[in-house]
C-alpha cells in the first residue's frame, strides 16, 4: 500500500508550519526594525507566502505520481535537481538552527530555569527524528491528532487575552518609510517560505473532494490568529515590544487573572512546546529528504543505511552549528537576520516555487500540443511504461 | 481378547491410565472399544453405547441366521442415532486423541468412531472484567463450541460464517474464525486464516498465544488485537466487519483490526442513553491521561516548573513537602513500588487475606509513612489518582502502567518537555501502527468524520447509518430506511 498524506493533512501541517518562532522572538525582532509597521513586514511576508502556496498547489495537483526530485529531474535535469535541493536542505537547516536556538532561549526563560542547553536539545532533536523515522504518513497523522488541541489552545489565548488585556491603541500606522518595511521583510525571509516543504511531499499527496478548501481555508485560519496575536502583542507593550523577546509568554504575564489559575503560563508552554516538536520534525524531513535526494544511491538495499546516515549527518552538522559556530541565541539572530547569507539564501529558495509553477505551465501547454500525436500504439506503449517506471521509483523512495 | 490394534492404540498413548479398553462380545462375535474414560461421558457410554450392543448381541443369537453382523450393522441399527462416523484403521489414533470412542469389530478393517465427549465446562457467567448494569450477562466460557453456540444464537441467519482450524503438534487446539460472510472484508478473513495456518507451535494454551502471531509489530507495547468475553460485543464486532478468533480452552475472543478506540467503548455505552454514553467516554480520556500523564507532569513541575504553578497550589504543596527527605522523584517512585507490591500480593493472596493487605497497605504504609515524614500526601494522592484512574480503561492496564512508568522517568530526567516530547512519540508511534489496514487512532488521526459518531462522543443508533469506514467492509450500510424507524 501507497503510503500517502490527505490533503487535509497537509493542510494541517500548512497551519503548524506557520507558527513556533513567531510566537515568541519575532514581535520584538520586527519591531526593532520598524516599530508599530511591523504588521506590515508580516503582512508581505504572509502575502508573499499565499501566492507561494497557490504555485505550489498548483504544481502538486499537476504532478501527482512523481516526486519533487523527479520533477525536477525531469525539467532541469539531475544535476540542476540536486543543486536546487542542496539550496533548500542549507534553507531548512538555517530553520532548524533558529528552532533549536530561539526554541532553547524560549524554553529556559520560560520554562528550563537551571535546564542546560544540552537537555532541550537532546529531547527536540530525538523526538524530531523520531517523527521523521515514523515516515511522513504517522507525521501527517500526529499533527491532525495534535491539531485540534494546539488550535484550541492558541484560540483560548488569544481569546483571553483579547478579553482581559489592557489594550492600547496602536496608531498611528505607516509612519516608517515602504522602503524599511520591505527590507525587514527581506531580512527575516527565513521565518518565511512556510509552505515549501509541500513540494517536498509531492507525489504522495491524496488530493480528496475539495482539497483547495481544506488547505486554504488552514492557511487562513492561521495567519488569522497570527496577525490577531501581533496586534495584541503591540497594542499590550507597544514601545516596549522591543523589550519583549518572549512575546507569548509575557502576554499571558499581563492578563489579570484569577489567581486559581495562576499566571495561566502553561497553555503557552504546552502548545510552544508541542510545536517546536511538530516544526522540528518537519524540518528534519526536509531536510533528510533533500540531502538524500543529493546523495541518491540506484541500489534499494543502501537507502535505507543512506538515509541514516544522513540522518546522523544532519544531526551532527546541527550540533556542531550551535556548539561551536553559533554559540550563543544572538550570535546567530546576528548571523541570520542582520547578515545577507540568510535572507539571500531564502530569497533564493522562495524562488523555486515560482520556477517550479512556469516549469509546470510551460509543459502544461506542450503537453496539449503534444498530446494528439501520442496516436500510434508504439508511443502509448511508451508513455505507460514510463508511467510505471515513475510509479516504481516512487515506491522505492517510500521505503526509505 | 484385546485386539492387536486396539493394544498398539494403548501403547501409542503411552499405556495411560485413563485410556480404558472394553472387550463385548456381541452375537458370537468380538468387539473392542478403547476411549478416554475422563473425556467422556461414562453414563451415556453404558446406556447409550453398551447396553444397545448387547442387546443387539442378543437379538443376533436368537436370529442365528448364520450370516455374520458387519460394522455397517451396528452402524445402521445400534448407533444410528448418534454422531458417528466410520473411519480407516490409520485414522484410529487421531480419533482416538481427539476423545471419541472407537469401536472395533473383529474382523473388519473399518472402525466406528463415536463422539460422546464430556468434561468439565463451566456455565456462561457474566465475566468479572465486563461486568454491564443493563445488557445480556453472559460470558464466553472454556469451551469453543458452547462459545460458537452463544455467537450463533445472535445471528439467526445463514451470515455468520465459521472456518475451523486446529493449531498445536503437541496440544491440536481448535480455533474458530468467525465472520459476518457479507460484511467482512474477504482479504481481511483470508489473511488472519493465512497467518494462522502458518502457526507451527507444539501448544496453544490460551488465545493470547495467538497474539503476537497476528499482529505485524511483534515487540510492541501497545496490543493490536482486541480482546472480549463478552459474545453481545463479539457480535457487534463482526457486524463492524472485524474478524473473530475463538480458541478451545479459554474465554477470550480475539477480534482484528483493533483499533484504540475500541478499548474507550464499553458495553454499557450502547445499552443506556447516548447522552451519557459520551459523558462516561469523556471521563474515560481523562482517567486515561490522569493515570498515565499525572505523576510524570507533577514530578517535572516540582522538580523544574514550579514558577507554572498557580500560587495556591505551590503553596500548599511546598508546605505538604518541606519536611519530605526523599526528592520528588524518588518519592513518587517509592509510592509507585509500594502500591505495585501491594497490588501483587493481593492479587495472588487468599480472599480472607484481602482484607489485611488493604489494612496494612492503605493505613499502616500510607498513613504511617506520611506521619512519619516519609512520603507527602500529595504524593500520595498524585499516585491513588493515577492508580485509580487506570481502572477506568481496564483492557489497558498493562499499558498504561509501562507509559505511567516511562513518564515518570521522562518527567523526572527531562522536565515537561520530556513528557510532552514522550507524548508526541508515542502518538507518532501509534499512528505508524498498520493493523491489518486500519489506522490504530482512527477516527482522529486520520479523522473520519463518519467513524467519530462512535468516538469519544456517541451518537444515537439512528444516526450510526454506516459502518466504521476505518474498517475495510464489503458492505457499508448498517442502517437502512431510517424513515420508517
Amino acid at each position: 500500500m501507497t503510503k500517502t498524506i490527505s490533503a487535509r493533512q497537509l493542510s494541517l501541517i500548512a497551519f503548524i508550519s506557520v507558527f513556533s518562532l513567531k510566537l515568541t522572538v519575532l514581535p520584538s525582532l520586527f519591531y526593532s526594525k520598524v516599530g508599530i509597521d511591523a504588521i506590515f513586514s508580516l503582512f508581505i511576508i504572509m502575502a508573499f507566502d499565499f501566492l507561494e502556496l497557490l504555485l505550489i498547489f498548483h504544481v502538486l495537483k499537476k504532478n501527482q505520481d512523481i516526486s519533487f526530485y523527479q520533477f525536477l529531474s525531469n525539467k532541469v535535469g539531475k544535476y540542476f535537481a540536486k543543486l536546487i535541493l542542496l539550496l533548500i536542505f542549507i534553507y531548512y537547516f538555517f530553520k532548524m538552527l533558529l528552532l533549536c536556538s530561539g526554541g532553547y532561549n524560549y524554553a529556559s526563560l520560560a520554562i528550563f530555569k537551571e535546564a542546560p542547553r544540552h537537555l532541550f536539545l537532546f529531547i527536540l532533536l530525538v523526538s524530531s527524528c523520531s517523527l521523521y523515522l515514523f515516515k511522513s504518513r504517522s507525521y501527517a497523522r500526529t499533527i491532525e491528532f495534535f491539531y485540534p488541541i494546539v488550535a484550541t489552545m492558541f484560540v483560548l489565548f488569544v481569546g483571553i487575552a483579547l478579553f482581559t488585556a489592557p489594550l492600547q491603541d496602536i496608531r498611528p500606522l505607516l509612519t516608517t518609510p515602504a522602503q524599511n518595511i520591505f527590507e525587514s521583510s527581506f531580512m527575516f525571509s527565513v521565518l518565511g517560505g512556510n509552505y515549501l516543504f509541500m513540494l517536498l511531499f509531492m507525489g504522495k499527496i491524496k488530493f480528496g473532494k475539495n482539497p483547495n478548501r481544506s488547505v486554504f481555508g488552514h492557511v487562513v485560519f492561521a495567519w488569522a490568529l497570527l496577525m490577531v496575536f501581533y496586534i495584541i502583542d503591540y497594542s499590550i507593550f507597544k514601545y516596549t515590544a522591543v523589550a519583549h523577546p518572549h512575546a507569548i509568554s509575557e502576554i499571558i504575564q499581563y492578563l489579570p487573572l484569577p489567581s486559581i489559575l495562576g499566571n495561566f503560563d502553561w497553555i503557552a508552554v504546552s502548545f510552544m512546546l508541542v510545536l517546536f516538536v511538530l516544526q522540528g520534525g518537519l524540518f528534519i524531513y526536509c531536510m533528510c529528504y533533500s540531502l538524500n535526494k543529493v546523495f541518491e544511491v540506484k541500489e534499494v538495499e543502501k537507502m535505507g543505511a543512506v538515509s541514516k546516515v544522513v540522518l546522523v549527518f544532519v544531526n551532527l552538522l546541527l550540533l556542531l552549528f550551535i556548539y561551536v559556530v553559533f554559540p550563543t541565541f544572538s550570535d546567530l539572530r546576528t548571523f541570520a537576520f542582520n547578515g545577507l547569507f540568510v535572507p539571500i539564501l531564502s530569497s533564493v529558495v522562495m524562488l523555486v516555487p515560482i520556477i517550479c509553477f512556469f516549469f509546470e505551465l510551460f509543459n502544461s501547454k506542450k503537453r496539449t500540443k503534444v498530446a494528439p500525436s501520442l496516436k500510434s500504439t508504439e508511443e502509448f506503449v511508451e508513455a505507460e511504461n514510463q508511467k510505471i517506471l515513475s510509479l516504481k521509483v516512487r515506491k522505492d523512495e517510500e521505503t526509505i | 481378547m484385546v485386539f492387536s490394534e486396539v493394544e498398539k492404540l494403548k501403547k501409542q498413548l503411552n499405556c495411560s491410565m485413563d485410556v480404558v479398553v472394553r472387550e463385548v462380545s456381541c452375537g458370537g462375535r468380538e468387539i473392542n472399544l478403547i476411549f478416554i474414560k475422563s473425556m467422556i461421558d461414562e453414563n451415556f457410554f453404558i446406556s447409550g453405547i453398551l447396553s444397545p450392543i448387547m442387546d443387539f448381541g442378543s437379538r443376533q443369537s436368537k436370529i442365528s441366521s448364520g450370516r455374520p453382523f458387519t460394522i455397517d450393522n451396528l452402524l445402521d441399527e445400534v448407533l444410528k442415532t448418534m454422531e458417528v462416523k466410520k473411519i480407516s484403521k490409520e485414522e484410529a489414533e487421531n480419533e482416538l486423541a481427539s476423545n471419541k470412542v472407537l469401536l472395533f469389530l473383529e474382523g473388519e478393517d473399518d472402525v466406528l468412531s463415536i463422539d460422546i465427549v464430556k468434561f468439565p465446562v463451566r456455565l456462561p457467567a457474566e465475566p468479572p472484567t465486563s461486568a454491564v448494569l443493563k445488557g445480556p450477562r453472559e460470558g464466553f466460557v472454556e469451551d469453543i463450541k458452547t462459545n460458537i453456540s452463544l455467537l450463533r444464537r445472535r445471528f439467526s441467519s445463514d451470515k455468520l460464517a465459521i472456518k475451523e482450524l486446529k493449531i498445536g503438534r503437541a496440544s491440536q487446539t481448535k480455533v474458530a474464525i468467525a465472520y459476518i460472510s457479507n460484511i467482512a472484508d474477504k482479504k481481511l478473513v483470508r489473511q488472519v486464516q493465512k497467518r494462522l495456518e502458518k502457526i507451527d507451535i507444539d501448544g496453544i494454551i490460551d488465545s493470547y498465544y495467538l497474539v503476537s502471531f497476528l499482529q505485524n509489530n511483534k515487540s510492541s507495547m501497545f496490543k493490536q488485537v482486541g480482546s472480549s468475553e463478552k459474545p453481545d460485543i463479539v457480535a457487534s464486532k463482526l457486524l463492524e466487519g472485524r474478524v473473530a478468533i475463538l480458541v478451545d480452552n479459554t474465554p477470550i475472543v480475539l477480534t482484528v483490526p483493533f483499533i484504540y478506540v475500541e478499548d474507550l467503548q464499553n458495553s454499557n455505552d450502547y445499552y443506556s442513553l447516548s447522552n451519557y454514553a459520551s459523558y462516561v467516554r469523556v471521563i474515560r480520556i481523562l482517567g486515561l491521561i490522569f493515570a498515565v500523564l499525572v505523576p510524570g507532569t507533577y514530578i517535572s513541575l516540582r522538580l523544574y516548573h514550579y514558577s507554572i504553578v498557580p500560587i495556591n497550589f505551590l503553596i500548599t504543596i511546598s508546605n505538604a513537602t518541606v519536611a519530605i527527605p526523599l526528592t520528588p522523584f524518588l518519592e513518587i517512585v517509592f509510592i509507585l513500588v509500594l502500591f505495585e507490591i501491594l497490588y501483587e500480593v493481593s492479587l495472588r493472596l487468599p480472599s480472607y487475606l484481602g482484607l489485611a493487605t488493604s489494612v496494612v497497605g492503605a493505613l499502616i504504609l500510607g498513613d504511617t509513612g506520611v506521619k512519619a515524614g516519609l512520603i507527602s500526601p500529595p504524593g500520595v494522592m498524585i499516585i491513588a489518582i493515577s492508580i485509580i484512574a487506570v481502572y477506568t480503561i481496564p483492557d489497558q492496564v498493562d499499558q498504561i502502567n509501562l507509559l505511567r512508568a516511562a513518564f515518570i522517568i521522562l518527567g523526572g530526567a527531562l522536565g515537561i518537555f520530556g513528557v510532552i516530547a514522550g507524548v508526541i512519540f508515542v502518538i507518532a508511534y501509534l499512528n505508524s501502527i498498520d493493523n491489518f489496514g486500519a489506522a490504530y487512532l482512527a477516527p482522529y488521526s486520520p479523522r473520519i468524520s463518519q467513524d467519530l459518531k462512535d468516538g469519544v462522543v456517541k451518537s444515537n443508533i439512528t444516526k450510526m447509518k454506516l459502518r466504521p469506514k476505518s474498517i475495510h467492509t464489503k458492505n457499508k450500510v448498517r442502517l437502512k430506511n431510517d424513515e420508517d424507524n
